[in-house]
């Protein structure tokens, strides 16, 4: 009786209990560019999906940028864009996967959203600015990490396992990998024209 | 120096000199009065006189003009800046176009425009000139205006334009929809159009311009942020000369003057403050002399014996004497109203 109830409440714990999750972190090397603007995401995975995030993520404009320049999201994700300046603005970008939106024109305080359905690295321009210029990183994980200013990078909670590492840069290209994540791992790119 | 005359008169009229003593003193009232039975459009009536009903100031000289299609109504209320709150010293709105001529009103392709010329019964003028008296005080002549209080007018305009839209997505290498570009210049233009219709949140509204004047407008303001696809030559309309002046009454003097106040021009220090009053278009009307309204507006002088007064009065050396003739017969065709 005592052998069964333990092995019961071995198997519930064991259950219950989360993956094994560790990190991937390393190193990006650019030429031609800052490394700022970069996204290291962990790409679809064989068998695997995963329900769209239901917090919105946020592109603010404010002093005739986007903030963030680039905004890295999971597909699926719902982003609202927000005027905070004095001034209208527009979003719209010209690229096909992003079904070439455009969500008209709107004044200070006021934002539009959209729902970001597939893959896709798009630009995002402002019609009535054209000095203003972002990017949206849609990727299919929720495993992904903008690039921090010194070309670093970290992405937290990846469960062990098999994975394709890829870079996106709006500029500059560097080559996927493949890592083995356990625990924390290491993974560095060179990205270049 | 000689001063053309008052030049909304009949060319039957000869030409007075500005020397002649007798025109300081003239009233302008007299002087407009003096036009009204000379075949101009202007319907002139006694400074203070009720408003005439639209429909009774059209002549078959303006209803044959261009953008005579509607009557012009009288200036009324408070001033723009005072509408919003503004004191003098808080806002630039109304007297940043002051600087003129300036080079980056035109691009190298567009040479500057031609004035508005006088016309028997009006002017012949184009967008370049209804922005001159409805943009240019506040957005300045290369409608860059005043950031951050009054915002540029070339990012809007520029993105009603196709050509400019599309060399924008090629310089940085993205792709190049013809429907998206369409669209976009389309999304632009309409909201340029509602802006003039509705205002902005500073910016007041223009509901005196007529759909026609709007185009002619924006025809200028292509040429003036380069579009490539610009008009060359803008094409020109002719307009009664209540319809100029109301442009510029409504478009440039109204964002600082009330349309009625006290009965006085008021007395101007020599170091005015945001308090110093500012006279209304009426008294304005009533009682300033013609010569000394040109060199008011133009030069900045003020009048007798005080010939180094600015005041508050930014220099709008950008209107002629036509202009301002025009501007001061509207006021008496259409007494401002409360």
């Amino acid at each position: 009786m005592k052998r069964t109830l333990f092995a019961l409440l071995t198997t519930a714990v064991l259950a219950a209990a989360p993956l094994r999750a560790g990190d991937v972190h390393g190193q990006l090397t650019c030429k031609g560019a800052s490394c700022a603007d970069a996204v290291v995401y962990v790409d679809k995975i064989a068998g695997k999906t995963f329900p769209a995030p239901t917090q919105h993520a946020q592109v603010n404009q404010l002093n005739m940028k986007f903030l963030p320049r680039v905004l890295a999201v999971e597909v699926g994700t719902t982003v609202d864009f927000l005027n905070s300046d004095k001034v209208q603005h527009n979003v719209f970008s010209p690229d096909a996967c992003a079904d070439k939106f455009n969500l008209g024109t709107w004044p200070q305080g006021q934002k539009k959203s959209r729902t970001f359905t597939k893959e896709c690295f798009a630009s995002l321009l402002c019609l009535i600015h054209p000095e203003m210029e972002g990017f949206i990183a849609v990727v299919p994980t929720p495993y992904f990490t903008t690039v921090g200013a010194d070309g670093s990078y970290k992405i937290s909670e990846v469960p062990d396992g098999a994975y394709t590492l890829k870079v996106w840069h709006p500029k500059l290209k560097g080559a996927p990998q493949s890592v083995n994540v356990k625990g924390s791992t290491e993974a560095n790119f060179e990205l270049g024209h | 120096m000689r001063r053309h005359a008052i030049h909304v008169r009949s060319r039957r009229l000869p030409a007075r000199r500005s020397a002649a003593p007798w025109r300081r003193l003239v009233p302008f009232a007299v002087a407009c009065l003096g036009l009204a039975g000379l075949g101009l459009t202007v319907g002139i009536s006694p400074a203070g006189a009720a408003a005439p009903a639209a429909g009774e100031q059209g002549t078959p000289q303006s209803a044959a003009a261009a953008g005579a299609g509607e009557s012009p109504t009288a200036v009324a209320g408070p001033a723009w800046r005072k509408h919003l709150g503004l004191l003098y010293s808080e806002s630039a709105m109304g007297r940043v176009g002051r600087y003129a001529p300036d080079e980056s009103a035109t691009t190298p392709t567009a040479p500057p425009p031609p004035r508005a010329r006088r016309v028997d019964g009006g002017f012949q003028l184009s967008g370049a000139d209804i922005f001159r008296y409805n943009c240019q005080s506040c957005h300045t002549p290369g409608g860059t205006g005043e950031p951050p209080e009054i915002n540029s007018m070339i990012g809007p305009v520029q993105s009603t334009s196709r050509a400019m839209i599309r060399k924008r997505l090629e310089a940085r290498g993205l792709p190049v929809d013809a429907a998206q570009v369409n669209e976009l210049a389309a999304q632009g233009e309409a909201a340029i159009r509602d802006r003039l219709q509705s205002g902005g949140q500073k910016m007041p509204a223009f509901p005196h311009l007529t759909p026609a004047e709007i185009n002619a407008l924006l025809g200028y303001l292509h040429q003036l942020v380069g579009d490539p696809d610009a008009p060359k030559e803008l094409p020109t309309m002719r307009e009664p000369v209540e319809r100029v002046g109301q442009h510029i009454v409504k478009g440039t003097c109204h964002i600082c003057h009330d349309a009625q106040g006290p009965d006085t021009l008021g007395v101007e220090p020599l170091l005015p403050t945001s308090d110093t009053p500012i006279p209304s278009l009426q008294a304005i009307s009533r009682h300033r002399t013609f010569d000394d309204l040109v060199r008011k507006v133009r030069e900045g002088l003020s009048g007798h014996g005080a010939e180094t007064v600015h005041g508050k009065m930014p220099l709008l050396s950008y209107l002629s004497e036509d202009e301002i003739a025009a501007a001061e017969c509207f006021l008496l065709a259409y007494p401002p109203r409360p």
